[in-house]
């Protein structure tokens, strides 16, 4: 059983790889992409609920792949990873509705512990839509 | 080289003023000489010619009264009268009353000689004239006026001779030509000037009234020409007025020196050439004065672009350092990151194992962690790196800089403690607050407090001072270490520039916190304690009051 589902976008196979195998031994779904084209294909086909998104990669760069990733699945969130350590990018990660950012290099541990929050953001956000949703279908007439 | 170079200016405006100030005058001058020495000179000329014409009239006047006075005797008498010696001698002593009269002879046509009344009678009594040329002349002319000379009588004399108007006898009298030189000389021109009179050859007739002719230069002989009325003539340093006396056988000469003649001109001239020294002198200081202020702006404006030139210079220097530090400092996150994660993972794995069958677990653990924090280290590096990039500002906020460096300095207390080094706060109690960015500034404070304990080492004492002026604040960390090196002084705010030992600085702290500190609107400068006890590195920012922001909020 995991706890929560996410989606790694980094151009680097080792990045990714080892970082899948950190998560996955913490009880947490884990699947990568290697740009974004083929993240967003990934997210059309199936629900994640995060996704962590390199700044800077070929094709695709991570801002504009996190448009179209709010775009698609809005209620999704975003983790920007940067290696450019400029607080600039990140900002502007969170502008677009990024739920934070990471430089890089960073410990697994601190990626963990923002991949916890932005799940509890997301499961409380989901609840209050569902008891909206209850509410509303509550007040309909049957 | 460049002080060569002002010098050179210098002297060439000093010298492009002064002769700007003083050509003008100099022709001015000049021509204000040439015009008063022409005026002179004419005035000279005119005196002369008055001179010359006055003398001409007075000596005609003697020569014609005399000529005049005898023809009326030869109208008046005839021959028989005058024959008889009683009646000249009557004659003579009327005519001698005057006093200039020596003798007088009455001579017949053929040239014997009648009747004599004078001092020299044994010499001419027998003594026929017919011969004489003289005589010829007056037979011919009816009047003959000789020049003068010594002849037989030892004393200076002319001759008139004229002859009745029956053409019987010739009546000859001998003037005193002493009288003569009276009248020449009568009234005095100048000292300065010479009189005299010459006939054609260029015989002295008259002596010159300075005695100091007795006879004329090649010269002055070719003065004697044929001229109407007065003639001017310049020579030299001489001036020359001539007439033509007694029918054109005599010359009047008046000689005078130009120079001695001109002493208003002199004077003139003096005051000139002193007004135009003085002027030269005045205009020379005013040109110095002048050329020393404008270059010395001049200087102050180079200094003012090469020291704004290498501000710029600094600036881009830093900018370009700036881009280059973000691409590296990227490129080597990534390959970190891969490095801290893989150790990570190394890490999480050696949990697992058994350490009763993996006997080199600590060994792995150790290294593990060893990786980790040299990834740490290198990554630090990169994050300040980084810093030279960081464009965004952070937020200004009202600093109490004293705050801001007691809260520095805690973060330092325990290293400080440890190398037992002694760090006296003096502070400027009445420090006004400014706006500022504090975290960014408070970088640099630690940054340069920090190098003040490596500087210092063991034992050692570090000062922090905080002053203030109505504009600035003022930060001075002064160390007692061995301070900095004159030849490197200027090099430590280059990037990479180090003087500690290899992996113990990145060389960049300095040149970061100048960065910021020029950010900031401030300056950070460095230099070494006057007695070379030590270094003293001060921070100067500017005094803001409250943004307008700040205030409505």
């Amino acid at each position: 059983m995991t706890r929560y589902s996410v989606l790694i976008v980094d151009d680097e196979v080792d990045f990714r790889e080892i970082t899948t195998k950190q998560l996955t031994r913490r009880d947490v779904y884990c699947e990568s992409a290697s740009d974004g084209d083929s993240a967003l294909q990934m997210i059309e086909a199936r629900d994640y609920d995060i996704v962590v998104l390199d700044m800077k990669m070929p094709g695709k760069d991570g801002i504009e792949t996190l448009r179209e990733i709010k775009r698609l699945a809005p209620m999704t969130e975003v983790i920007m990873l940067t290696g450019h350590a400029s607080v600039e990018s990140g900002i502007n990660g969170i502008k677009y509705g990024a739920f934070d950012y990471l430089m890089k290099p960073m410990e697994i541990e601190s990626l963990v512990e923002k991949l916890d929050a932005a799940y509890e953001r997301k499961r409380i956000q989901q609840e209050k839509i569902d008891q909206a949703q209850t509410k509303r279908d509550m007040a309909r007439p049957s | 080289m460049k002080r060569q170079h002002y010098n050179t200016l210098t002297q060439l405006l000093t010298a492009g003023f002064f002769f700007c100030g003083i050509i003008p005058i100099f022709i001015i001058g000049t021509t204000s000489i040439y015009t008063s020495k022409q005026m002179a000179v004419k005035e000279l000329e005119q005196t002369a010619a008055q001179v010359v014409q006055h003398r001409q009239n007075v000596i005609n006047n003697f020569l014609d009264h005399q000529v005049e006075l005898f023809s009326t005797i030869t109208m008046l008498y005839p021959l028989e009268y005058l024959q008889q010696q009683e009646h000249l001698n009557r004659l003579f002593l009327t005519l001698s009353k005057s006093g200039n009269l020596v003798d007088v002879q009455i001579i017949d046509t053929n040239g014997d000689p009648l009747t004599y009344v004078g001092p020299f009678s044994s010499e001419v009594k027998d003594k026929n004239f017919k011969d004489q040329s003289w005589f010829a002349e007056t037979l011919v002319r009816g009047t003959y006026v000789s020049d003068i000379f010594t002849g037989y009588r030892s004393t200076p004399h002319f001759v008139i001779a004229l002859i009745d108007p029956l053409k019987q006898y010739i009546l000859r009298a001998t003037i005193n030509s002493g009288a003569f030189n009276a009248l020449l000389h009568s009234t005095q021109v100048d000292s300065h000037g010479e009189v005299f009179i010459v006939n054609k050859r260029g015989e002295l007739q008259a002596p010159s009234l300075q005695g100091q002719h007795n006879s004329l230069t090649e010269e002055e002989l070719q003065l004697i020409r044929p001229h109407s009325g007065t003639s001017l003539t310049n020579w030299g340093e001489y001036l020359y007025a001539s007439t033509w006396l007694n029918h054109g056988e005599w010359l009047l000469l008046l000689k005078m020196k130009t120079d001695d003649m001109l002493s208003s001109y002199q004077e003139h001239l003096l005051r000139v050439v002193a007004v135009i020294a003085i002027t030269a002198l005045i205009f020379f200081i005013i040109s110095i004065g002048l050329s020393r202020f404008i270059v010395a702006r001049i200087a102050k404006a180079d200094q003012e672009a090469t020291d704004l030139d290498q501000h710029m210079a600094h600036i881009e220097k830093m900018a370009n350092i700036g881009r280059l530090a973000a691409g590296v400092a990227h490129e080597i996150n990534n390959p970190l990151q891969m490095i801290l994660s893989q150790a990570s993972w190394l890490d999480e794995l050696l949990q697992d194992e058994d350490p009763t069958c993996l006997h080199n677990l600590e060994e792995y653990n150790q290294s593990v962690g060893k990786i980790k924090q040299h990834v740490s280290r290198a990554s630090k590096i990169t994050q300040r790196l980084l810093g030279f990039s960081r464009k965004i500002s952070e937020e200004q906020i009202n600093v109490q800089i004293n705050d801001l460096v007691e809260e520095t300095l805690s973060f330092l207390d325990k290293e400080a403690q440890r190398s037992n080094i002694e760090i006296n706060l003096l502070l400027d109690q009445d420090l006004p607050t400014t706006m500022t960015e504090g975290n960014r500034l408070q970088q640099v404070l630690l940054n340069l407090i920090e190098n003040a304990l490596d500087a210092v080492e063991q034992d050692g004492k570090v000062d922090i001072r905080t002053s203030h002026d109505n504009k600035t604040i003022r930060i001075d960390i002064s160390d007692n270490g061995p301070g900095i090196e004159v030849e490197v002084l200027n090099k430590i705010w280059n990037p990479f520039f180090t003087t500690k030992a290899q992996g113990k600085g990145t060389g960049l702290g300095l040149s970061i916190s100048q960065n910021i500190i020029h950010s900031l609107g401030g300056t950070l400068g460095a230099e070494n304690k006057p007695d070379g006890a030590g270094a003293i590195f001060t921070v100067k920012i500017p005094i803001n009051s409250m943004t307008p922001s700040t205030l409505l909020g």
